[in-house]
């Protein structure tokens, strides 16, 4: 990653000056870390709807932190920034979708406090979208076993130490899987077509 | 995967957490390590960058029409521009 120095935002900033900030970040970044973020933004857009791909959640990401709409706290990488402002986007397109479906489903009651039913359809296809996502990361890494139980302590929130000791890994056999498993995710990442 | 009977399963749930985890897999990835793996696939680094960096300056020009389902904050955003 680039200089910690020049990544980090080094004063707690308003809209206007953090808006600043991140057009020069942008402009600051190396081949590398273009490589890091189009990586990132690929991972991220797994399990969005249909017809939303990496390229507009990291427009939209890019929009809401050049605008202000989003600002980049003191001391926080630019790239870390940019993947929590991702994440969001796509944890709030789901929320807008039950929101559209819940409109479809019960129309101008579908604020009402009183509604005794949930339309299912977003989180129907939601739920369809992510298990295809984790089947697909899981393809990813098929012939590493390794790497597998990895990708399954992550999946059930473990930190790196418990997944190590579960699974009865070395520190250099877990280094290792873990450098193979970050290959793996940037070659994905550099695809035109995600598998 | 959660570690629940698959009626409990929320695959939702297990896709966040395996994001998050390998996102921070990608962010910390040395440098140098990233440099030998483009290498490797067969793509010069800056073939793959200069996409990116017309991207990043599209988007810094505003000459980027937002996703129709991802303009949740066109009003803020025209209300912010008009004030400039």
């Amino acid at each position: 990653m680039m200089d910690l120095s020049a990544l980090e935002q080094p004063v707690a900033a308003d809209a206007a000056s953090s808006a600043a900030a991140v057009s020069r970040a942008l402009a600051a970044l190396s081949d590398l870390d273009l490589l890091r973020l189009r990586a990132l933004a690929r991972l991220r857009a797994r399990g969005l709807p249909p017809g939303i791909d990496w390229s507009d959640l990291l427009n939209e990401a890019l929009a809401r932190a050049l605008d202000g709409a989003r600002q980049w706290p003191q001391g926080v990488p630019f790239l870390v920034f940019l993947a929590g402002v991702m994440r969001s986007i796509s944890h709030e397109v789901w929320q807008r979708r039950r929101r559209e479906a819940d409109l479809i489903a019960f129309g101008n009651n579908a604020e009402a406090d009183a509604r005794d039913a949930i339309c299912p359809a977003a989180d129907q296809e939601r739920v369809l979208g992510a298990s295809e996502a984790v089947a697909a990361i899981y393809r990813l890494f098929a012939n590493d076993p390794m790497a597998l139980h990895i990708i399954s302590g992550l999946a059930n929130g473990q930190s790196a130490e418990d997944i190590r000791i579960l699974h009865g890994l070395s520190e250099v056999e877990y280094n290792s899987a873990r450098r193979r498993m970050r290959r793996a995710l940037l070659r994905a990442g550099l695809r035109e077509h995600t598998p | 995967m959660t570690q629940r009977g698959m009626t409990g399963w929320h695959p939702e749930q297990d896709l966040t957490a395996l994001l998050d985890g390998l996102s921070e897999e990608l962010l910390a990835a040395r440098d140098h390590d990233l440099a030998t793996w483009v290498r490797e696939a067969g793509e010069p680094v800056e073939d793959i960058a200069e996409p990116m960096r017309r991207l990043l300056a599209a988007a810094d020009a505003g000459g980027i029409p937002p996703h129709m389902s991802m303009d949740l904050k066109a009003g803020v955003r025209a209300s912010i521009a008009r004030n400039q």
